[in-house]
């Protein structure tokens, strides 16, 4: 065969879709589009051999004493369920692949994936099979299940959304044969029909939709502050009062049609900010984190954490989390990154105590409780959020409020001067058109527009006042480790036999590991699937292979072919191939993103947990003397602190405190998965250098919604200037109103997409 | 309208009926939003994809 | 929850596809037919079976119905059962499903060519056929939500929701339009009449358009389209939203249809304003099937299918782009009655609906009898030919719209029509009708290639009646914490309150209104408009039978150039007896509301003995028989019987003595007619009661001078 002709079926041969080219897994030559199904195709076809190594196993052994896991449901000794979620979802191909679980592990018996809340709901046999296993399996498939409870969308937004929508669409249409001129036609009956089904259609939105507004305006006046819905509140029940007596006298239809549309409009609002957001759930707590339970010695079984008691001894395993302070009964080393940020391990000695959160490096620990899990020193990094007033500022409302009132006040003298009859159709005409829809509707379409665009930079905010605070930004601290240096993003490769890198790429691009990702990145070689013959990988180890000349690979750990650990050798019947080490490097491509923020009045610091590095020379003029190590989460606040408009860019646990003193503070992360601390976003490592971008657009779009905001005032004075002249009418308040509500969000939008840097 | 006054109560009728499905179809919705039927808006669109194994294959 | 074994019928979809084929085969024929006589008249050959009037009828049921309607059943019965995981729920119902709808069909071509119409559009079989299109239907419906109670999949894809959605509208709209007094057994009188008929008609009209012709085509799309390009819907949240908003304002269509009419002002404005807002759902589905493909377009090159889906869903965004477009006032004042209609008409079936089918058929096919298609290559040509039939349909109708509609409106100086002779604005345009019918050749002999693709992949492959599938039966509902339970009672609360309440209303509102629905016969309309004699409603019937309102208006719209041309403008007090009324909706001859009088009934005689005789180069048929056949004079007492049920002020008197009263004023004109030598004819031939109608026509009111 033409070892040239790449021309290859595009389908997956497990899931049958379309492989994306780049992203192709060879298995004895079938294509598949990812190590995930490339796996399941194999299990299915009777090989065994594979399946989770004990170490993924023993990562899931806590999961045993599930049952009050969020999402689990036991309904007979035969049938579980386990609602589970898996962030990994991404695609057609996850789906399908999760779905036909059932065929690859016979113990589960159906699969069902919620695409859009990246969940699965797994029915299996518990008397067959453990949830650890399931666990451990989905792990090993590619989609290891997050214990953090994901947020349920509430189904009765939905609900309410579209019932307001069907009576704005109703009573519009009813509404318009008065418009027409059906009454001069003489047809009294029918008018009397259209009027009251617009009224009816009005009220059902109202009675169903609209009171969220009624009730949050009444619970802001009895917490005595100023919120937008008071106003708003204020609007719709003059607008509905009105328009009932106008219908029960004769006079006209009322405003019912503006009524409607306007409570669909500010539920869409509402609908949309807290979808755009809800993709990313950072309510965290740190016990999200930490293993359900663990492994009691003296009471013989996995118990859950809050059921510690002091003095119990407790196993962990490699890898495994601390879980409450305890006092190691043996040596052992420690992870702290999660706490302090330093990578460095720890070594604890007999006796001494050791810190929740800390991750087991060495082989297995005994130790004894010294305090129960929950009260330790990390719950206090853990605060709340202030809760959120609205988007208009609470003096901005009282000011708006107070002067429609006022105005419909002396509005209504004057007029009682001139024609008292008139009076009080005036002043309630001025409420009701003053009515801030469009005001209200302004920041939440502005920033959820903004939210799409600026995902696409790999910023993803926790909400739209994320992108406010990122306007103000006038300094930026910057954590060392993970943010301003990364993992794997490139490693540097010793090609020693230029002549062997079709080979190796061939082996390296079975392989799901990163750093074999990384090895076939770094080769610009040709994929040779004929050329590998046996293929083998061993997790914690490497990859062995034979190619078709009969020669021996191995690809991976010193360990595995008796060379220095470090870096990840290519050995090919005992001659050195490759070397490959990935690093830890500082990200030069910053250099430009700090010129590009410092143009934009930005000045850097470096506030940093981790022992002491040489930063890059052309950082030194962003930095000066602005660097600061081997700070403490305590101190690393009180740097922030008197640093006005600070943005703290870092990751990790550690950072939280700093988080909370800046003004707003983003957390780095790597791949798909990551921790998600309290921070007020994320922000995707290898999107870094688009920084000065996502500032610029913060400013531009902060700058629209303050145009919005002039522009809707201006539909609210005209409405109102209409209305104390006399000449509001239920035709101009429905052209009114959703005019100025549909052209403030197309305003915003449209903008929002228009500044949005192009590609 | 030229001096038929009693053509228009067609429109009741008209109406009556558009509105009862129009309801049936409120209904509908309202159950829809309540057992779930939105709680996945990109699954179905996949789901529909996956292919039976079939005794017999089809060449395409 | 072990997985359940169970297996998808495929014949019953097989017969329906094939049945498909074959009616789509004898549609376009007909279609082909109908478009050649209107250049070639001498195609009628003289029967009354074949004449235009009775044929378009045919056309229009057998593309509908016969075509469309089994290809959407097609569709349905494979897709659903594959969304839903379960085999149709009863073999039994499918079968009586399948049969039944076939008897209707081929009672429908025995019926209309022998003149048993109700005249109403795409309504036009009578009552016995329209009881067995509603229990057919219900049977489809009862196989259909059976199905759906017995599924093992939860969630309802949206095509379901498309098929949901057409059941109960066109269930309802079928029987509201049909509700009709019969007065034979193939003869009945719409209960509606004048410009209340004329609403219903067009409610139904539009919705039939809408729920049988797109609703459930875009059902089909939604499964074929991803099924054949192999990649999912572009965003279904897209089709959920526009599928609700489509469903939820649906109810206000069909005002559009009678603009300039006699319908009231607002009226007309309301339909015009609906039209537009609807253009956002339509097009919703246009994007979605449109953008489905985006990355994709390489291999819309190489799979004809996916060639004939992509003009398909073009088509229905050009169509319902236009459509809104045509019920603006001042766009509708020059299309309306002129082939701009039918051109925007055929866009939609042609293109949206046969292109949507055509390449359903190429991918289903094969797939069911296990083999591959006979010829991709046939199936490219097909797709090549076919578009340019639809080319050559569409654009000359465009011209001979535009044409037409300018040359009615044209002034001389001094004021009078400058085309007074409607023939000229006929005789303009026939090279656009033999335009229009080559297209129609060329649709038609792409169709011929599907046949052969189709029987040659029948034949070359084995079909899979029966075929396996599996399924996990349906998984249990995550129970909700206690703690929600009450949230969500307390929701559902309002909804049910909402939805109840909302019934009692339209109860009531329908208890009030009904008696209403009867014309109050002591309130005068128009004072001068009177019921017509027995002799007239026979000759109406007649009127009726032939299909004239195919090519004859009755609805005069006040334009100067109308009223120049036809006389005083209609008014809606002139049609109150009309059961059912005869608007129409096409020009292809002179509009006939202020005929009566106009000519001699001896100009009748000739014109239809041959219509060159009074009017050379006309393209209407010969109506030779009416001068021969008998008029059953007994059929009348009956008619008027009927007439004063549904509330037309004929005395007791007039309807025993109608056949009596019938035949003196036969005798009468009759008499008249026989003064011209050339003429000898007997008051019981047809040609009598029809003149005594046509010279009815429009004499009530004095034209105010």
């Amino acid at each position: 065969m033409d070892s040239n002709a790449q021309h290859y079926d595009s389908s997956c041969s497990f899931c049958e879709q379309p492989i994306d080219g780049s992203a192709v897994v060879i298995r004895r030559e079938r294509l598949f589009c990812c190590a995930g199904c490339a796996t399941a195709h194999d299990m299915l076809s009777g090989d065994s051999g594979y399946g989770p190594a004990p170490e993924l196993l023993s990562k899931y052994e806590h999961l045993v004493v599930a049952t009050a896991a969020e999402g689990f449901q036991r309904y007979s000794s035969t049938a579980a369920l386990w609602e589970v979620s898996l962030p990994a979802i991404h695609c057609t191909s996850c789906l399908i692949l999760l779905e036909r679980m059932p065929e690859w592990l016979d113990e589960v018996t159906d699969v069902r994936v919620s695409f859009s809340a990246k969940r699965a709901s797994v029915h299996f046999n518990p008397e067959l099979v453990s949830i650890s296993v399931v666990a451990a399996w989905l792990d090993f498939v590619g989609y290891p299940p997050s214990l953090i409870t994901a947020k349920k969308q509430h189904s009765s937004e939905v609900m309410k959304l579209g019932i307001a929508g069907f009576a704005m669409g109703n009573a519009m249409m009813s509404a318009f044969p008065e418009y027409f001129g059906l009454d001069a036609q003489g047809h009294s009956e029918l008018l009397i029909l259209f009027r009251y089904s617009t009224a009816f259609f009005a009220t059902v939105s109202l009675i169903i939709a609209g009171r969220f507004y009624l009730e949050s305006a009444w619970k802001a006046i009895r917490g005595r502050t100023w919120s937008l819905d008071i106003p708003i509140a204020i609007g719709m029940t003059a607008l509905w009062g009105w328009s009932s007596m106008l219908l029960v006298q004769g006079t006209s239809g009322g405003y019912f049609d503006s009524l409607s549309g306007l409570i669909f409009f500010l539920l869409l609002g509402k609908f949309l900010q807290r979808r755009t957001y809800a993709a990313f759930s950072f309510e965290r707590t740190v016990n999200d984190f930490l293993p359900l339970s663990v492994f009691c010695v003296n009471r013989g079984q996995f118990v859950r954490l809050g059921d510690l008691q002091e003095g119990d001894t407790i196993e962990l395993a490699k890898g495994g989390i601390v879980p409450a302070e305890v006092h190691a009964l043996s040596e052992v080393e420690i992870d702290y990154s999660f706490i302090t940020g330093e990578s460095q391990p720890v070594s604890v000695k007999t006796g001494n105590t050791l810190l929740v959160g800390g991750k087991i490096l060495s082989e297995g620990l005994r130790a004894t409780v010294a305090k129960k899990a929950q009260s330790t020193s990390v719950e206090q990094l853990w605060k709340d959020d202030a809760p959120d007033t609205g988007w208009v500022s609470p003096k901005m409302t009282a000011w708006f409020t107070l002067t429609v009132i006022a105005l419909a006040i002396v509005g209504g003298l004057v007029w009682w001067d001139i024609n008292p009859t008139r009076a009080i159709e005036i002043s309630v005409s001025v409420l009701i058109i003053a009515c801030p829809c469009a005001l209200s509707l302004a920041a939440p379409f502005a920033y959820g527009t903004a939210a799409g665009v600026l995902s696409k930079y790999g910023v993803f905010l926790k909400s739209g006042r994320g992108v406010e605070e990122l306007s103000k930004t006038k300094h930026i601290a910057w954590d060392k480790t993970g943010t301003l240096t990364g993992q794997n993003i490139a490693g540097d490769l010793e090609l020693h036999r230029r002549e062997w890198s079709g080979e190796l790429a061939s082996i390296v691009a079975r392989s799901a590991h990163p750093i074999a990702a990384g090895i076939r990145r770094a080769l610009d070689a040709e994929i040779l699937p004929e050329a590998i013959t046996q293929w083998r990988e061993v997790n914690g180890e490497g990859i062995h292979a034979r190619d078709i000349h009969g020669r021996t690979w191995f690809v991976g750990s010193g360990a595995g072919c008796g060379r220095p650990a470090g870096p990840t050798y290519a050995v090919c019947d005992g001659t050195l191939a490759a070397l490959y080490r990935p690093s830890a490097a500082y990200r030069t491509e910053l250099t430009l993103v700090f010129r590009e923020l410092e143009d934009l009045g930005i000045t850097h610091h470096l506030i940093s947990g981790d022992i002491p590095r040489e930063l890059p020379q052309e950082w030194h003029a962003s930095f000066a003397d602005r660097i600061h190590f081997e700070r403490s989460p305590g101190q690393k606040a009180q740097l922030i602190t008197p640093l006005e408009n600070c943005l703290f860019i870092g990751d990790g646990l550690n950072d939280i405190d700093a988080m909370k003193s800046a003004a707003i503070g983003l957390a780095v992360v790597e791949g798909k998965l990551g921790y998600f601390p309290k921070s007020d976003g994320i922000l995707f490592a290898d999107q870094l250098h688009q920084f000065a971008h996502v500032l610029r657009y913060s400013k531009r779009m902060v700058a629209t919604v303050k145009a919005a905001y002039i522009l809707s005032l201006v539909y609210n004075l005209t409405g109102v200037v209409l209305a104390l002249l006399g000449h509001l009418s239920p035709v101009i308040a429905a052209v009114l109103m959703p005019l100025s509500s549909i052209s403030v969000v197309l305003f915003v939008v449209l903008f929002a997409w228009g500044f949005a840097p192009k590609d | 309208m030229k001096g038929n006054p009693t053509a228009m109560n067609i429109i009741f009728l008209l109406l009556f009926f558009s509105l009862l499905i129009a309801a049936a179809f409120l209904a509908a919705f309202v159950w829809s939003a309540n057992s779930g039927q939105f709680e996945d808006v990109q699954g179905p669109a996949m789901r529909m994809l996956r292919e039976e194994r079939k005794k017999q294959t089809t060449n395409s | 929850m072990e997985k359940e074994i169970f297996k998808y019928d495929n014949v019953t979809t097989r017969n329906f596809l094939v049945a498909t084929v074959v009616w789509g085969l004898i549609a376009f024929l007909v279609g082909l037919t109908a478009a050649i006589q209107l250049f070639y008249p001498d195609l009628n050959l003289d029967l009354p079976w074949l004449t235009f009037g009775r044929l378009r009828a045919l056309h229009t049921n057998g593309a509908i119905f016969a075509f469309v309607g089994n290809a959407i059943f097609a569709g349905v019965y494979h897709s659903m059962q594959r969304l839903l995981k379960t085999r149709m729920a009863s073999d039994v119902l499918s079968k009586i499903h399948f049969i039944g709808w076939q008897l209707i069909i081929v009672s429908a071509v025995i019926t209309l060519p022998m003149g048993f119409t109700s005249s109403k559009e795409y309504a036009e079989l009578e009552w016995p056929i329209d009881i067995a299109i509603a229990l057919v239907w219900v049977i489809f419906g009862i196989n259909m939500f059976w199905t759906i109670l017995k599924r093992r999949e939860r969630h309802l894809y949206v095509a379901i929701w498309f098929y949901i959605a057409t059941f109960v509208t066109v269930a309802v709209l079928h029987i509201v339009n049909n509700i009709e007094l019969p007065v034979s057994a193939f003869k009945s009188y719409s209960v509606f009449a004048g410009v209340q008929d004329a609403l219903v008609q067009w409610w139904y009209g539009h919705n039939a358009v809408a729920f049988f012709l797109t609703t459930p085509v875009l059902g089909l799309m939604y499964y074929f389209l991803p099924k054949a390009a192999e990649r999912p819907v572009y965003s279904y949240r897209l089709s959920i939203i526009h599928f609700w908003a489509l469903i939820f304002i649906y109810i206000w269509a069909g005002p559009h249809h009678l603009l300039y009419t006699a319908l009231p002002d607002w009226a007309q404005s309301l339909g015009t304003v609906f039209s537009i807002m609807l253009i956002f759902p339509s097009w919703g589905g246009m994007i979605n099937g449109l953008l489905t493909l985006r990355g994709a377009w390489d291999r819309v090159r190489d799979s004809a299918v996916l060639k004939f889906f992509v003009v398909a869903i073009s088509a229905y965004g050009m169509a319902t782009l236009e459509g809104p477009l045509l019920s603006l006032k001042n766009l509708n004042a020059i299309a309306h009655y002129t082939d701009w209609i039918p051109a925007h008409v055929h866009i939609g079936t042609l293109g949206w609906n046969g292109f949507l089918i055509f390449g359903m058929i190429y991918w289903l096919l094969p797939r069911l009898y296990q083999t591959s298609l006979y010829s991709e290559k046939l199936a490219n040509w097909h797709f090549f030919i076919g578009t340019l039939g639809i080319v050559f349909w569409a654009l000359p109708m465009y011209v001979a719209g535009f044409t037409q509609s300018m040359m009615w409106k044209q002034f001389n100086p001094d004021g009078s029509l400058l085309y007074g002779n409607f023939l000229e604005t006929v005789t303009q345009i026939i090279p656009m009708y033999m335009l229009r019918a080559f297209g129609g050749l060329l649709y038609l002999v792409g169709a011929t290639l599907l046949v052969i693709n189709v029987v040659r992949t029948i034949k070359s492959g084995s079909l899979l009646r029966n075929e396996e599938a599996s399924a996990p039966a349906l998984a249990k509902r995550y129970q909700k914490e206690k703690g929600e339970y009450w949230h969500r009672w307390i929701e559902r609360r309002p909804v049910t309150l909402l939805f109840w309440s909302t019934v009692v209303i339209l109860i009531g509102g329908a208890v009030e209104i009904i008696p209403t629905m009867k014309i109050d016969a002591n309130v005068p309309k128009l004072e001068a408009v009177k019921p017509y004699t027995p002799l007239e409603l026979a000759g109406r019937d007649l009127y009726i039978r032939e299909g004239c309102n195919a090519c004859h208006s009755q609805m005069v719209r006040p334009f100067r150039s109308e009223t120049a041309r036809y006389g005083e403008y209609s008014k809606a007090g002139e049609f109150v007896y009309d059961h059912p009324f005869l608007w129409g909706s096409k020009r292809t001859g002179p509009d006939l509301h202020r005929v009566g009088g106009k000519y001699p009934d001896s100009w009748h005689y000739y014109h239809m003995k041959d219509p060159t005789i009074m009017s050379p180069g006309s393209i209407m048929p010969r109506y030779g028989w009416l001068l021969t056949n008998a008029l059953d004079f007994e059929s009348i007492p009956p008619k008027i019987e009927a007439m004063i049920t549904l509330g037309v002020p004929y005395t007791a008197e007039e309807a025993e003595h109608a056949d009596a009263i019938a035949l003196e004023q036969a005798q009468k004109i009759a008499e008249n007619l026989n003064k011209d030598e050339n003429i000898e004819v007997l008051p019981e031939d047809e040609i009598v009661a029809l003149i005594a109608y046509l010279q009815r026509l429009g004499t009530d009111i004095k034209t105010v001078e």
